[in-house]
């Protein structure tokens, strides 16, 4: 994947999905971010009612392998579920890994251009930390009104 | 104004199909009872149990069945052939507009959706 793909060219189009994904889904704007540290975690030992991290990701598998990830604090979860339920936040569970699909969508359309054969993967969480899943092509870091959001273009490590 | 009878929409993500119903109502298209399936295998099986649905909305991305082969088998059965298909999808392009309205689909709105998408789907203007 390293040969076809242009790292700057795909963490551009990748910004440029992120932004559009939270805005026309959530109404939330997101602009890239300078900070460069990983998403804030409660992790192990952290106090009670710490914000949280939620991972979610998307395997693509055309048209090439790779896998988007989507990181982000609880509370900007909680707000985009709360943003599209109308204030019944935790009614339900997917709304982010809805918006990892609409991302992923458009960050392929946007790097490939129209007309490609595009195959995804069912979205997930990612319950388990560290970075066991493939090499990093592209990360970026945006800033949603205050909050960190990072969404991050992997190769695939299948494990059978 | 557009209405129907009934609307069936499938989508694996609660959270679309939630938005897809939403941005129908803020369209103004009037529905009297919305049906829901989370796969296209689940969409047949409301389909051919009858129930008189007059228009479906997809997703393509599902497990089980996905949308293109449920749109496949759905227009080559002569009972349901009829009912009025609408693709929403993440994915959705020309190339994949093109293949399934040459399967019958009427239209092929790619998410995020709105309602003037929905509308102008189903030849309308807001």
């Amino acid at each position: 994947m390293n040969d076809t793909l242009d790292p700057g060219r795909a963490a551009a189009a990748l910004m440029e999905a992120l932004s559009s994904a939270f805005a026309d889904m959530a109404f939330i704007d997101v602009q890239p971010s300078a900070r460069k540290g990983p998403v804030p975690s409660a992790g192990a030992g952290a106090a009670e009612g710490a914000d949280r991290t939620v991972r979610a990701a998307i395997d693509v598998l055309r048209p090439l392998s790779c896998r988007i990830e989507l990181e982000c604090p609880v509370s900007l979860s909680a707000r985009v579920e709360e943003t599209l339920f109308m204030g019944e936040a935790g009614k339900e569970e997917d709304a982010i890994l809805e918006l990892l699909n609409v991302l992923a969508g458009l960050f392929l359309s946007s790097y490939f251009g129209p007309g490609t054969d595009i195959k995804l993967e069912l979205p997930q969480y990612l319950f388990m930390s560290g970075d066991l899943d493939g090499e990093v092509l592209a990360m970026v870091d945006g800033d949603a009104e205050g909050v960190p959001v990072r969404a991050v273009l992997k190769t695939i490590r299948y494990r059978y | 104004m557009k209405s129907y009878g009934r609307v069936l929409i499938v989508d694996d993500s609660s959270t679309s199909r939630m938005i897809i119903q939403r941005c129908m109502q803020m369209a103004g298209i009037e529905v009297a009872e919305y049906r829901f399936a989370e796969n296209g295998l689940d969409a047949l099986s409301v389909l051919k149990g009858g129930g008189g649905v007059e228009l479906v909305i997809t997703d393509i991305n599902m497990p089980k069945m996905d949308g293109r082969t449920f749109a496949t088998l759905m227009k080559g059965d002569p009972v349901l052939a009829g009912i009025g298909v609408i693709v929403v999808s993440s994915i959705a392009d020309s190339a994949l507009e093109a293949e399934l309205r040459s399967l019958g689909v009427m239209a092929v709105v790619k998410k995020p959706i709105s309602p003037a998408k929905m509308l102008q789907a189903m030849g309308g203007e807001l």
